[in-house]
C-alpha cells in the first residue's frame, strides 16, 4: 500500500473541491439564470473536459503551463516553483479537469429553484448576497454537495491528465491511480489489488452519497 | 376641488417580447384591479411595478418618486422598492417555517415579535412552526399575505392571489382582505381574471387586452358603460345588441336607436351626446337593474311622458339557477331582437312568469349605453 500516494490523492482531491466550490456556485448560479447569448458557448467550453481524452487535455495544459510559456514563466517568477511536474501544476490541471463534475450538479440544483421564489426573495427586500445565503444555497445545497463529492471521487481516480502534467514523482505528483499503474508495471499485483480495492470502495461510497443526496433533495421538494 | 395626488403612476410601453401599451394609476388607499384574459399582460404589468420585469419605455412613479424611468435610465432594484407582493402560487420559501418566511421580510429595525404579531393578525400564530408543505392552500395564502405586509410596504401587489384556493376559502380570504383594508390604507394593485372578484373587492377596474389598457374606471361604470364591444365582451356582458343610431331631430330631447336594423321597427329613445354620426352602426347594452318588467296588458302608468321605451316580449326560455333565474325574452316585433333578463326566482314565481308568456319591458333611456362598432382608439385595436 502506497500511503504517501493515497495521502497526496486525498490532498489533491480536497484542494480541488475547495477551489471549485466558489467557482461552481457562482458559475452554476449564473448559468442557471442567464439568458445571455454566450451561455451555450460557455456551457460547451466548461463541459469540454467531459468529452476530451484526458491525454489531449493534459497535452494542452502541459504546453500552456510549461516554464517557457508566459503562464509558466509568470508562476515561476512569483512562486519560485514550476507549474509542470509539480503538485501546483497537478492542482491546476485537476481543477480544470473537474469543472464539469463540480459545475453540472450545482447548475442543475440552481435551475431547480423556481424563478418565482427568486422574485419573491427580491420583493422581500433581499439583495443578491442575502438571496444566495438565505434562499438559494439552502435550497441547492444537495446539488452543491453532490458536485463536491463527484469532484473528490473523480480526482481520486484521475490518471491520464496527472500522468501528462505531473508524471510520477513520489510525494509530489504520484497519486494513488498512478501508484496502481506503477505497481502493475513492476508486477506487484498484490499491492495493486489492495489499492484498487480501496479506490473501488471509495468510488462506490461516493456514488451512494450522491444517490442519497439526490433522493433527499426530491423528498424535500415533494415530501 | 384639486385632484387627489396620484400614489402610483404607471406608463409602460414596449413591442416585445411581451407587447405592452399600458397607462394606469392608483390613488392612496385605493384597490385597483387589473382584469383581462390570459396573456393580456396583467402579470407583466405587476412585475414591472415590482421591478421584476424591465420594460423598454415608460415610467413607474410612486408618490412622486421615480422607481423606473426609461428616459432618465432610473431603475430601482426590486429589493429596494417598498412593495409587498403576493404571488399566484404564493412562492413561500419551502425550507423555512411560516414564521421564518414572514421574519425574512421584516426590516432590520422592526420590533422583535413583529413577524409573529403579523401571523397572529391573520390567525396563523398557532401554525408559525409549520413548513409551507404542511399548510393548506388558504393558510399558505395568508402566510404569503403576512410576508408581503412584513416589509411595511407602501404598495401592495396581489397576483391572482385567490385563484389557487377553493371557493369557500376564497370567500374567507376576501373578507380578510376587506378587513385588512380597513386597518391599513395601502394602495393595492390586484391582478385577477375573475370579474366577480374584481367587482367585489376593487374600487376601480383597469381592463387589459393584448397588453393594452382598454378602459379604467369604477366597476359599475365599466360594467354599465363599456368603452367598446371588446370591453363589453371582456367584462362578461353577454347581451351586447347591435343597432343603428339616429341623431335627435331639432326640438327633440333624445336621439333614436333602431334595435337590430331599421327594418325591425323597434325604436328606442336614447340620449344623444353628439358623439355619434347619424345612421352609425352601433353596439349597445342596457344595465339589467334599470330594466323594468311589467306584466299584464294595461298601458304603463307613466307611458304618456313619451320617454319610456316600452317593448312587448314573449318569454322564450327560463333557466333557474338557485336564487336567480335567467329569462330569454324575444320582442314581438322581431324574433331576432331579444334580451336576457336576470330576476330573482321568487319574483318569477310571484309574477307567474312562464315560458311562452308575455311581458313588457321598459328600458330607461339613460340605462342604454351605446358603443361605436369601430373603436376610435389606436389602429388595430379590436372592437
Amino acid at each position: 500500500m502506497d500511503w504517501p500516494a493515497l495521502q497526496l490523492s486525498l490532498l489533491l482531491a480536497l484542494a480541488t473541491a475547495l477551489l471549485l466550490l466558489p467557482l461552481g456556485i457562482f458559475a452554476g448560479r449564473w448559468l442557471a439564470r442567464s439568458r445571455h447569448a454566450a451561455k451555450p458557448l460557455a456551457e460547451a467550453l466548461l463541459a469540454l473536459p467531459l468529452v476530451l481524452p484526458p491525454t489531449v487535455l493534459g497535452y494542452y495544459l502541459l504546453v500552456t503551463m510549461g516554464e517557457a510559456t508566459p503562464l509558466g514563466a509568470l508562476y515561476q517568477r512569483v512562486s519560485g516553483r514550476s507549474l509542470v511536474f509539480s503538485f501546483d501544476g497537478l492542482l491546476v490541471a485537476s481543477v480544470v479537469f473537474n469543472i464539469p463534475f463540480a459545475l453540472m450538479p450545482m447548475q442543475r440544483a440552481f435551475e431547480a429553484i423556481p424563478a418565482e421564489l427568486i422574485d419573491a426573495a427580491r420583493s422581500c427586500g433581499l439583495g443578491p448576497w442575502q438571496r444566495l445565503w438565505r434562499i438559494e444555497l439552502p435550497l441547492a445545497w444537495t446539488g452543491v454537495a453532490s458536485g463536491l463529492v463527484m469532484t473528490v471521487a473523480h480526482t481520486l481516480g484521475e490518471f491520464g491528465v496527472v500522468l501528462m502534467v505531473g508524471g510520477s514523482i513520489p510525494g509530489e505528483t504520484r497519486t494513488i491511480a498512478i501508484a496502481i499503474y506503477d505497481r502493475v508495471q513492476s508486477f506487484d499485483l498484490a499491492g495493486a489489488a489492495t489499492m484498487s480495492a480501496l479506490l473501488l470502495a471509495m468510488s462506490l461510497s461516493t456514488l451512494l452519497v450522491t444517490a442519497w443526496l439526490s433522493q433527499r433533495s426530491l423528498q424535500r421538494r415533494w415530501g | 376641488m384639486p385632484e387627489p395626488a396620484l400614489m402610483l403612476d404607471v406608463r409602460l410601453q414596449q413591442t416585445g417580447p411581451i407587447a405592452l401599451d399600458v397607462t394606469l394609476s392608483c390613488a392612496p388607499g385605493e384597490l385597483l384591479a387589473l382584469v383581462g384574459p390570459s396573456g393580456s399582460g396583467k402579470t407583466s404589468v405587476l412585475r414591472a411595478i415590482a421591478g421584476l420585469l424591465r420594460v423598454a419605455q415608460g415610467h413607474v412613479r410612486f408618490d412622486g418618486q421615480p422607481w423606473f424611468d426609461a428616459a432618465s435610465r432610473v431603475d430601482l432594484a426590486a429589493e429596494r422598492r417598498p412593495v409587498g407582493m403576493v404571488f399566484q402560487h404564493y412562492a413561500l420559501f419551502p425550507h423555512l417555517t411560516a414564521l421564518q418566511n414572514v421574519a425574512l421580510a421584516t426590516p432590520a429595525g422592526a420590533p422583535a415579535g413583529a413577524a409573529l404579531a403579523l401571523l397572529a393578525d391573520l390567525r396563523l400564530d398557532h401554525l408559525s412552526g409549520r413548513l409551507p408543505r404542511q399548510l393548506s392552500g388558504g393558510q399558505r395564502q395568508r402566510v404569503a399575505l403576512a410576508r408581503a405586509l412584513a416589509r411595511q410596504p407602501r404598495l401592495l401587489l396581489l397576483d391572482e392571489a385567490f385563484s389557487a384556493v377553493d371557493q369557500p376559502t376564497r370567500q374567507v380570504l376576501y373578507d380578510e382582505l376587506i378587513a385588512l383594508r380597513e386597518r391599513v390604507a395601502l394602495p393595492i394593485v390586484m391582478v385577477t381574471h375573475d370579474l366577480r372578484e374584481a367587482r367585489l373587492l376593487a374600487d376601480r377596474l383597469c381592463i387589459l387586452d393584448g397588453g393594452q389598457t382598454l378602459q379604467q374606471g369604477p366597476p359599475e361604470q365599466v360594467l354599465s358603460r363599456p368603452r367598446n364591444a371588446r370591453v363589453a365582451a371582456l367584462v362578461g356582458l353577454r347581451d351586447v345588441h347591435s343597432g343603428v343610431f339616429r341623431s335627435r331631430r331639432p326640438g327633440q330631447p333624445l336621439g333614436r336607436l333602431h334595435w337590430g336594423d331599421e327594418a325591425t321597427g323597434i325604436v328606442l329613445q336614447v340620449p344623444d351626446k353628439g358623439r355619434l354620426a347619424d345612421g352609425a352602426a352601433v353596439r349597445w347594452v342596457v344595465a339589467g337593474e334599470r330594466v323594468q318588467v311589467l306584466t299584464g296588458d294595461g298601458p304603463p302608468d307613466d307611458a304618456a311622458d313619451g320617454r319610456l321605451n316600452e317593448v312587448a316580449c314573449t318569454i322564450g326560455r327560463i333557466r333557474s339557477l338557485g336564487e336567480v333565474s335567467t329569462l330569454h325574452c324575444q320582442t314581438l316585433a322581431s324574433p331576432a331582437a331579444g334580451l336576457r333578463l336576470e330576476l330573482t326566482t321568487r319574483h318569477v314565481a310571484e309574477q307567474r312568469l312562464a315560458e311562452g308568456g308575455r311581458l313588457r319591458l321598459q328600458l330607461e333611456p339613460e340605462a342604454i349605453h351605446i358603443m361605436p362598432v369601430r373603436d376610435p382608439g389606436p389602429p388595430g385595436r379590436p372592437d
